[in-house]
């Protein structure tokens, strides 16, 4: 069938440096995909997987791989992690009663050194610097060090954050250089379908919950995750699916950063598709469906592909409209012609042209192209249209394309 | 069909094991009674009948068989595990050595995939029959091999020979030297303290030390499974090493392997996992046991989805040979169990291809970076080759240049340029091996 691509045989997927992987329990392994759903490679699962509990939904947070399972009750969330090519389980938090998900991300952040660190300083007291996110880290977050030049990981403890001071439990085993990576997570986000619905904040590394923020809004939410992307400017978000709408979620205030429609429905425009998984490299967002549209066609796959939408910011929709409507055919009135151009966020076009065409003899645009409003955002372009002399219905067509 | 190759009989796993031995494939069938040599397009070259009958149900089939160079052993899955240990003698392969294995309180047994750690090496001095002193070329400096003990407190065994009369004969190493070992006779034969016979130079060392039996169970436990470590001379149990990975394992072997650049040639465990073989590091100390690497191999269906089962696999030189009753990418069964092969030199095996941005205009002006990253069967990048990238649009086109050399990551990218009709922009990267 078209437009087939990874066929995944279970609901789960994430994306990484080039890869898709999927947790599957009926040969309890962890396999990395290409896009043409051929196997790179695969893990054995060093600890097995029911195969009744389904991975339902899987993220990486750039070291560690995520999981999460339906159980009596509620949801189990595992760690995992990849070591001398088998995924050794590091941790099962499990949640109930009252849990029913199908969607969960972890909260994770990448940075890098602006200093550097030396290998053997055992003692604590030992302090890093990051670049970026020092006022994400807090008392007991783990800080996963690397690669460094060797190629060498490590996992530190932050003891206190003084300021623009990480410091440490103890030291570092190895040396790290100016620019090196770091990666920690903080908390798990789940939502919950039991009741009305909410989201959780739950204590990554303990599994405490931490807040419950109840809202018909969190209700049957089938995929997410969390990612660097830019709505509005770049900014680190929960992403989810809601219907038809991915929403960019402000994890501190709980507002929306931005909503952008996704084209995950029928022809029809009313059947809803599932998305059963979601991640996103980039610009690129990867979503896990088993149907899609593609160019007004529906199509129904035996197995899970994935469909893409982008975050950065597209034409995506186009609305016309000419005031006054009627106009005497006498080659000398005029009407206005407004374009209007939105992206997929249901925000203008900046400074995009526009180009507009008639079908009357006579009758022209008489600026044209005309740019999408460059200053406030609305998405407008303007022109006019000078009359002919023909009583007719006149057509009037605009084309908006995206240049970059 | 085409594909199929020597042709092992499926019904009841009557043939459902073999292994490989200077080009010829051996397989022991339990309701013939018969080890079969058979070469590559299924003939029969040659059988030895077994001495010992084995039962003609599908429990007493013989699911795995390895070779040491001097003996054959194989694992039965029937009430009891049973390991036996047999040697062609005077044309029959006569039972040498037989471990049975018994559920308990302990341990319960299910296994279709063992291994038996052997080596072999050669001869570096003539020996003279009468000499108490050995010298091979390899090992001799291993302490942990040289030194080990069977659980009966007997000392390593090598089977010396056969020399140019066909002769050959088991010594026990007492202690090492540089370069060798000294030896004396095993109990059982005539020789006492020196050597039954004169061996040339290169002429065949061998030695075993321990069973290796992937369990389903890690004792009792079936939610996980378990390696098996037996003594290989007395069948006692040594150790078991739990994980998950070890469970429902059907094909193993052990190996001398050169693939991996950051070991060299090593002796390993190989075991077949879902899609890839993994190699243990069964020297290792500790708690658990590392891996050399891990090598994909092809054993999926055509719908990249269905997982092809790997009844048993043996190597030979670098050719790794897979017993299947399915062809890589197929999908319907053979009638018969064949071989399907990998190789254990590093091969281009996957291009990963990705473009950033994934969505462009369709305007013939936006651009995208196309980022393909080409790795071996074993996940390392392969670097230094010509990576032709092409599309299926007019006019949208590849304008970053092909080919590209992959660089020390496996990568290689290139920029292409849209077209101007919205549509699935395929972009196609091709590497050759060289």
């Amino acid at each position: 069938m078209a437009y087939e691509n990874l066929n995944f045989f279970k609901p789960n997927m994430t994306f990484v440096d080039g890869y898709f992987y999927m947790f599957e329990d009926v040969h309890d392994v962890l396999l990395q995909k290409l896009d043409d759903g051929s196997t790179a490679f695969s893990y054995p699962l060093n600890t097995l997987l029911t195969t009744a509990n389904v991975v339902t939904s899987l993220e990486h947070d750039g070291i560690n791989f995520w999981t999460m399972q339906d159980m009596s009750g509620g949801v189990r969330i595992k760690r995992w992690q990849i070591e001398n090519d088998v995924v050794e389980l590091k941790e099962t938090f499990e949640f109930s009663p009252n849990f029913d998900s199908d969607a969960f991300t972890v909260e994770h952040y990448h940075d890098t050194l602006i200093s550097g660190s030396s290998s053997g300083a055992t003692a604590s007291g030992t302090v890093l610097y990051l670049n970026r996110y020092t006022d994400v880290v807090a008392s007991g977050i783990k800080l996963t060090l690397g690669p460094n030049s060797s190629n060498q990981y490590e996992e530190v403890e932050v003891s206190a954050v003084n300021g623009s001071d990480i410091i440490l439990v103890s030291g570092t085993q190895n040396s790290y250089n100016f620019g090196d990576t770091v990666n920690f997570y903080n908390h798990l986000w789940i939502f919950n379908n039991y009741s009305t619905g909410s989201l959780h904040k739950v204590d990554a590394y303990t599994g405490t919950n931490l807040n419950t923020y109840n809202d018909v809004e969190y209700d049957n939410i089938t995929a997410c995750t969390f990612a660097r992307i830019a709505p509005v400017s770049t900014v680190d978000t929960l992403v989810y699916v809601k219907s038809t709408n991915l929403k960019c979620l402000n994890i501190d205030t709980l507002a929306n950063y931005g909503v952008m429609t996704i084209d995950n429905i029928r022809v029809d425009n009313v059947t809803v598709l599932r998305v059963y998984d979601l991640s996103i490299c980039g610009n690129n967002i990867y979503r896990l469906q088993k149907a899609a549209t593609y160019y007004g066609v529906n199509y129904s796959w035996n197995y899970y592909n994935y469909v893409l939408s982008t975050s950065r910011r597209f034409l995506d929709t186009t609305s016309l409209s000419v005031y006054p409507v009627i106009l005497p055919a006498n080659g000398v009135n005029v009407v206005e012609v407004t374009m209007l151009v939105d992206d997929q966020y249901g925000e203008g076009i900046y400074n995009k042209p526009v180009f507009f065409t008639d079908d009357d003899p006579v009758g022209f645009i008489t600026t044209n192209p005309a740019y999408t409003d460059y200053f406030f955002g609305t998405g407008e372009a303007v022109t006019y249209y000078k009359a002919g002399v023909t009583v007719d219905t006149v057509t009037i067509e605009a084309t908006a394309t995206q240049y970059d | 069909m085409a594909t199929e190759n020597i042709k092992l009989i499926k019904t009841t796993y009557q043939q459902a094991n073999f292994t490989v031995d200077q080009g010829y494939f051996y397989t022991i069938d339990n309701q013939q009674d018969n080890l079969l040599q058979k070469t590559d397009d299924g003939n029969t070259s040659f059988s030895y009948p077994l001495d010992t009958l084995l039962a003609d149900t599908s429990a007493d089939a013989v699911r795995s068989v390895e070779f040491d160079g001097v003996y054959f052993w194989s694992l039965q899955n029937a009430t009891n595990l049973t390991i036996r240990r047999w040697q062609i003698d005077n044309y029959v392969c006569k039972l040498q050595e037989t471990f049975e294995y018994a559920d308990g309180v302990s341990h319960t047994y299910d296994s279709t995939a063992f291994s038996v750690e052997h080596y072999h090496t050669e001869l570096s001095v003539a020996a003279s029959s009468g000499a108490g002193v050995v010298y091979f070329d390899s090992y001799w400096d291993d302490s942990s091999l040289m030194n080990f003990t069977t659980t009966s407190g007997d000392r390593l065994t090598l089977h010396l020979g056969p020399n140019s009369n066909g002769e050959e004969e088991d010594v026990y190493v007492m202690t090492t030297v540089s370069g060798g070992a000294t030896v004396s006779g095993t109990s059982g034969l005539t020789i006492s303290g020196t050597l039954q016979y004169s061996y040339a130079e290169d002429d065949p060392v061998n030695f075993y030390t321990y069973l290796w039996v992937f369990n389903n169970y890690n004792g009792t436990d079936s939610a996980t499974g378990a390696l098996y470590k037996f003594d290989a001379y007395t069948g006692d149990y040594v150790t078991k090493y739990a994980g998950g990975a070890y469970s429902s394992v059907s094909a193993a072997t052990f190996y001398n392997v050169d693939s991996f650049a950051d070991y060299g040639a090593v002796d390993t465990l190989a075991y077949v996992k879902g899609t890839n073989t993994l190699f243990v590091n069964v020297g290792s100390a500790g708690a658990s046991l590392p891996y050399y690497g891990s090598m994909v191999m092809e054993n999926i269906q055509s719908n990249e989805a269905t997982v092809i089962p790997v009844y048993d696999i043996c190597m030979d030189n670098q050719n790794v040979y897979r017993l299947q009753e399915t062809a890589d990418g197929g999908s319907s069964t053979w009638s018969y169990y064949s071989y399907l092969l990998s190789s254990l030199d590093s091969f281009v095996t996957s291009i990963s291809l990705a473009a950033y941005p994934a969505i462009i205009a369709a305007n013939t002006i936006a651009t995208t970076d196309i980022v393909a990253i080409v790795k071996d069967q074993f996940l390392q990048p392969v670097t230094s080759r010509l990576v032709s990238f092409s599309d299926d649009d007019t006019p949208g086109a590849i304008t970053g240049g092909t080919p590209i050399n992959t660089d020390a990551d496996g990568r290689a990218a290139t920029i292409y340029t849209s077209g101007n009709t919205a549509r699935e922009v395929k972009i196609t990267a091709v590497v050759a091996q060289v």
